[in-house]
């Protein structure tokens, strides 16, 4: 199967185009302490954080920090196969641990000793790139429940397919292809949080990817900001069009007093 | 739990902060509202036996226009090492660590989001959700529980009564001790994000008074998020609460907060 032609891949992207819509809304779970929606593709992804909160069972109690914990889970209707089939399996348990990994090491957790953090990804569609799409929107759900870390840490996948380095790849182009990274990177530092491999690629080819992959973080890194800041400028940037499927942010307006919906009961 | 409502996929302004009645008859109630909020120490643990200083004015009260922008973690807000508390310090260049809006001119970075961190001399209102031989364990909106020793108090409580009480101690290991405490009677809670608590309370109060003036209502106001309204007119008071919670950030909220009760009384 050929996945470039022309210098095009399959949806008529370079090389180095992230795909389209790439959109990020935080705070859209009223429960939730922090929340974010991210549609990266054709990926729709929904991560959610409570914390920091009292640590149960007790027996994972750290006395000096909280516990960070992460649930990363594809909902039975994300894929094209497969329907109906659900709950942790040895990839989805994979995924959890090395995203947990990523926020242990970007959240301040000893301010906070003896409780936990618990981070949810739930993949409501998947096209590819579902690790690094949902660790990008938990780290904005993170800054979005107000818990103190060192970077908005950003996904990114880079690898080779039909013999040239690329960033950002779908579905077929994953299956296809003959290597994949995911990456989680943070920017302030330059840091790689996590670095997982697919295929074979030499060492130069490695490091023209991780170059790739910074360029398409740095783009990735700009809709995170956007997304939290988005809750709290007064007004909207002109001619930006929301992505199709997230309604347009709604900030804090300074003129309506809050009213509930109609018929909308107040929880007692 | 009772949160606050926080902008959801539909669209609505959010507002719809959750509200429960306290049960019991009716009582008297001292007024009294929470202590003024400034900085609260963080850092390196222990020492919180201490009384954190209440450093700094908080950002409405320093004279003349000042610029605040929103931040987001690992933004540089300076070039120098500063000690700004919620920001970090790496090779000599300062960075926010939470979502907040740093205040340029004053040097202050105050979060927008955040759970309820005990901290000395605050009052609280708690929920008494566990009555043990010894004391009480208190729900009080935070990851750490506070515990009412029975020799803190003249009073009995039951499961499920709301206290207003002072945070008496916390440790190194953030056990939290209260003391102090009255049971509140009937009126409601309003629960809002802790941070926005400040800005509820004002300047000297003002904000508060304002509130308690113009609604003729009871308000004991909790550091943690929690406020309890009896009395006058409750629903404004609770509407203003929600409306100054939600608009904490944007400037201009005193006049704001003064035309809406006068519209709406």
């Amino acid at each position: 199967m050929k996945l470039i032609v022309d210098g095009k891949r399959l949806d008529g992207r370079s090389l180095s185009d992230l795909r389209t819509p790439l959109a990020i809304r935080a705070g859209v779970l009223n429960k939730a302490d922090g929340s974010a929606y991210i549609e990266w593709g054709n990926n729709k992804i929904l991560a959610a954080v409570y914390g920091p909160k009292e640590c149960i069972p007790r027996h994972d109690i750290n006395p000096y920090k909280a516990v960070v914990r992460c649930r990363y889970a594809m909902s039975p209707f994300a894929s094209f196969e497969e329907h109906g089939r659900t709950g942790p399996n040895r990839r989805s348990r994979e995924i959890s641990k090395v995203i947990q990994e990523v926020f242990e090491n970007v959240i301040l957790a000893e301010q906070f000793p003896k409780t936990a953090i618990d981070i949810f990804i739930e993949v409501l569609q998947a096209d590819g790139g579902t690790r690094v799409a949902g660790l990008t929107a938990a780290a904005v759900a993170l800054a979005d429940a107000g818990i103190p870390m060192k970077d908005v840490v950003a996904g990114i996948a880079a690898g080779k397919i039909d013999g040239q380095i690329a960033v950002d790849f779908g579905k077929y182009e994953d299956n296809f292809g003959e290597s994949d990274m995911p990456f989680a990177i943070s920017l302030r530092t330059g840091e790689i949080l996590l670095f997982q491999m697919d295929g074979m690629l030499t060492k130069d080819e490695i490091a023209k990817a991780i170059d790739m992959a910074f360029e398409g973080a740095k783009k990735v890194n700009e809709l995170q900001v956007k997304a939290l800041k988005a809750r709290y400028v007064e007004k909207e940037e002109k001619g930006a069009a929301p992505a199709p499927g997230i309604p347009p942010q709604e900030p804090a307006s300074a003129e309506q007093p809050p009213q509930p919906a109609e018929g909308q009961e107040q929880p007692y | 739990m009772y949160g606050e409502g926080k902008f959801g996929v539909e669209g609505g302004g959010g507002g719809g902060g959750g509200r429960f009645r306290s049960g019991g008859d009716r009582g008297f109630g001292r007024r009294g509202f929470g202590r003024r909020e400034g900085f609260r120490r963080e850092g390196p643990p222990a020492r919180e036996r201490e009384a954190p200083q209440r450093e700094g004015p908080e950002e409405h009260e320093i004279a003349g226009p000042h610029i605040t922008r929103v931040v987001v973690p690992g933004e540089k807000i300076s070039d120098s090492p500063r000690p700004v508390q919620f920001a970090f310090v790496d090779e000599g260049r300062t960075y926010s660590s939470i979502l907040g809006l740093y205040d340029e001119s004053a040097g202050r970075l105050v979060p927008l989001e955040g759970c309820y961190l005990p901290a000395l001399d605050d009052y609280v209102v708690g929920v008494v959700k566990e009555v043990k031989f010894s004391g009480y364990n208190v729900d009080i909106n935070s990851p750490y529980a506070g515990f009412l020793s029975g020799k803190e108090t003249r009073d009995e409580f039951d499961l499920g009564d709301v206290i207003y009480a002072k945070v008496k101690d916390v440790d190194e290991v953030k056990n939290v001790d209260l003391s102090d405490a009255r049971k509140l009677e009937s009126g409601e809670i309003v629960e809002v994000l802790s941070v926005k608590i400040p800005r509820i309370i004002g300047k000297k109060s003002s904000m508060i008074s304002m509130l308690m003036g113009a609604t003729k209502s009871e308000i004991c106001v909790g550091r943690n998020g929690r406020l309890w309204v009896k009395g006058g007119n409750s629903a404004l008071a609770v509407a203003a609460v929600l409306k100054i919670a939600k608009e904490a950030h944007l400037p201009g909220l005193t006049d704001r907060m003064s035309a809406f009760l006068k519209q709406q009384a």
